[in-house]
């Protein structure tokens, strides 16, 4: 198994997205190996087809402060905020070459943020009953993948730096939770790319790829 | 007559949830054609179509949860 590793830097969700889908595309094809893309959006709410619409507790803050609201997202969960400090981790993995076990790839890239948040002296752990990752009962990083012919998109988003208060205009999974963040739990802001370099440390050694291959650029230039 | 089933899911997940319908009984279907979304708690994906021909009964209804292995649609 081969992982190539793209840096898409601030990018919009929804150029993320066709982004996503290029390389799913890629890798029906056989073009490409599996990918995983690091990026941060702008403020963006997402939902998904069964969002429960009261899980939007102010839209006129939505409305006011020119956050994107994208519906209908082909992920698992429910609403969310993403925003600039949070950092996504989108896995375009070929299951099919990986047992189609979706179980194991779960709980794999649960495994791998729990690891990189241990790396920096956090303590966090999956819960059987609600998705995510959490620190006792603040969830820190929510997870939500959409699988099409055994290729997975959309994956997670840690909160490193991310400003919690744009988790108070909606009811964040569709639950009353608290949100929380690296940045609160260690009292400082962290940078980013230590984060990154973590994550793929990590993700090499749980994932066990053949080889991985980096590129730290804005574009994905093999697409 | 086929029968479309709920495939193993893998480690850990033994059901999942009629999320959507891309198809109502009577349509046509192919085979491979996405034919319903089913979800789980932290992800959603489709079940193709395992045979060309009428979709003839949907097993499980929107909100119902299937066991894996169960089954979904009768394609005839």
């Amino acid at each position: 198994m081969k992982i190539s590793v793209a840096d898409l830097g601030k990018i919009s969700f929804q150029e993320a997205f066709l982004k996503q889908m290029d390389i799913k595309d890629q890798i029906i094809k056989g073009n490409a190996d599996n990918t995983l893309v690091f990026c941060e959006h702008p403020r963006t709410i997402t939902s998904t087809r069964h969002t429960d619409t009261g899980n939007i507790l102010d839209y006129r803050f939505i409305l006011d402060n020119d956050i994107d609201y994208i519906m209908g997202v082909n992920r698992g969960g429910d609403i969310t905020y993403h925003g600039p400090g949070q950092l996504m981790g989108y896995m375009i993995f070929d299951l099919r070459k990986l047992g189609r076990d979706l179980g194991l790839f779960l709980r794999n890239m649960e495994n791998s943020i729990i690891k990189t948040l241990a790396a920096f002296n956090i303590q966090a752990r999956s819960k059987t009953s609600f998705r995510g990752v959490w620190i006792e009962d603040k969830k820190i990083a929510s997870i939500g993948i959409g699988v099409d012919k055994w290729i997975t998109m959309h994956g997670f988003g840690l909160n490193v730096n991310t400003d919690l208060k744009f988790f108070e205009i909606i009811k964040p999974c569709g639950l009353d939770i608290r949100m929380t963040s690296m940045k609160e739990e260690l009292h400082r802001s962290l940078d980013l790319g230590l984060v990154k370099n973590e994550f793929i440390r990590v993700l090499n050694d749980i994932f066990n790829p053949v080889s991985l291959s980096l590129e730290v650029t804005t574009e994905l230039q093999k697409l | 007559m086929a029968e479309v089933i709920l495939p193993e899911l893998g480690e850990g997940i033994d059901k999942a949830t009629v999320s959507y319908w891309h198809f109502e009984v009577g349509q046509p279907v192919k085979e491979g054609d996405d034919l319903v979304e089913m979800a789980t708690d932290k992800a959603v994906f489709n079940v193709p179509s395992t045979a060309t021909g009428i979709l003839k009964q949907k097993v499980a209804q929107d909100g119902d949860e299937v066991k894996v292995r169960g089954v979904l649609a009768i394609i005839e």
